[in-house]
């Protein structure tokens, strides 16, 4: 019998050896935790879709507290992202959600709130016209979630748009949010600074924010 | 770990880092080189340093090859009308033990992955292109991995090359052979319900 099972979202993994691989996932009650799936690149294996980034899964895995990583036993697909693919836009958004996720997030320290934010974007995504806001209100939340909240009222050369937008999504949940049809130009400024925030707050440059400034083809 | 003499401590390290060889195999294989004769050990050296020196990819499709064509490429049996698309030379060995696919095979060596940072300009889809433009394929068969990355690959690949005028096609996706539907998960069913066949 498996130690623990948690609903977790998967954020990345890694190839481990010949089929095995590295996941990095965060759980609703134990944070982000980091675990070795056995096989799990062969085609008969207890994973299926259910490692793909962000799949929303019932985890079961062993914790030894003397060792970093777990072992993960099996998962359970709650819901998958893999009907997001043919949307380009909401890939890149995917990817930019966990890579945050996996930046911003110590391990192994629950953060509850961070990981309803993290479902509450993803049931924005779809359908896939609203990427932008989901990834503007996302990155907001994020930062003000791992204990840094960004100054609004400091945040230089916001347009008066993009200040009503980011005080709106500080009380409203995304799906509530007034405005509804975005495009990439919408609060590009407010996602842009947000994106610096973290940036420099995890010291290091994200992979995936400058696909966000790619032109729409 | 017990110590060893140096030049031995050196190849069980370097053995070590291949992949499926933990501590012990890598011992066992550094010992049995240690006992066998000095040709073998030659035999061995100059095989890993050829792989190295002497083969590269091929001209057209990238697989890798000891000279400028592979030999699907120089296989004048095999049918230049259709393409699969691969993402690594590995891939090709999987479809080649089929012995059911007589095309020849374009090899991107990689798949779309904004989180590791490989766009489209990483990937070899230039030469596919330019390999389409000269009339002759009239099939591309889209073999990326059954994973989001895979998949990004082939949705992005099927927007660029239909264009051109040629049939794209994705291999199936679903259930294992072998396998119990009661496993599978919902993701897998319905690719394997979307691929499909009349009988
Ligand atoms: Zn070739």
């Amino acid at each position: 019998m498996p130690a623990r099972v948690s609903e977790a979202l998967v954020l990345r993994t890694y190839p481990l050896k010949e089929a095995d691989l590295v996941v990095s996932f965060l759980t609703r009650d134990q944070g982000m935790l980091r675990g070795v799936a056995k096989r799990a690149r062969r085609p008969k294996n207890p994973f299926g879709a259910g490692l793909e980034r962000l799949s929303h899964v019932r985890m079961a895995y062993f914790q030894r507290e003397t060792r970093e990583l777990v072992n993960l036993d099996s998962c359970e697909l709650i819901r998958s992202q893999f009907g997001l693919v043919s949307d380009y836009w909401a890939g890149v958004a995917l990817d930019y959600f966990a890579e945050v996720s996996e930046q911003l997030l110590p391990a192994a320290e629950p953060n509850e709130r961070f990981f309803r934010l993290l479902l509450a974007v993803l049931d924005d995504l779809q359908p896939t016209s609203k990427v932008w806001r989901a990834v503007t209100y996302f990155s907001l939340w994020a930062l003000r979630l791992s204990g840094w909240m960004p100054e609004m009222g400091s945040a230089p050369k916001l347009s008066s748009e993009s200040r009503a937008i980011a005080l709106e999504m500080l009380r409203t949940p995304v799906a509530q949010l007034s405005k509804t049809d975005w495009d990439q130009g919408t609060a590009a400024d407010l996602r842009r600074y947000l994106v610096r925030q973290i940036e420099s707050h995890i010291e290091r440059r994200l992979v995936t924010a400058p696909l966000f400034e790619q032109v729409s083809s | 770990m017990p110590d060893f003499a140096e030049p031995l401590a050196r190849l069980i390290d370097a053995l070590k880092r291949l992949p499926g060889i933990g501590q012990k195999s890598a011992q066992r294989i550094a010992f049995h080189v240690l006992r066998a004769g000095r040709e073998d050990a030659e035999h061995l050296a100059q095989a890993l340093l050829d792989v190295k020196d002497k083969l590269g990819l091929c001209r057209l499709c990238n697989n890798i090859s000891d000279s400028d064509l592979c030999l699907y490429c120089r296989d004048s049996n095999r049918d230049p009308k259709v393409v699969c698309v691969v993402e690594e030379p590995t891939n090709i060995v999987g479809i080649e033990t089929t012995r059911q696919y007589e095309g020849r095979y374009h090899v991107l060596h990689g798949a779309l992955s904004p989180l590791r940072g490989i766009g489209p300009e990483s990937l070899k889809i230039k030469g596919l292109v330019e390999r389409i433009g000269q009339g002759e394929i009239q099939e591309v068969i889209v073999a990326t991995n059954p994973t989001v990355e895979g998949e990004a690959t082939a949705v992005y690949l099927a927007r660029l090359l239909k264009p051109l005028g040629v049939k794209v096609s994705r291999i199936g996706m679903g259930v294992p052979v072998g396998s119990d539907l009661e496993f599978a998960d919902e993701v897998t069913i319905s690719k394997a319900m979307e691929g499909r066949r009349e009988m």
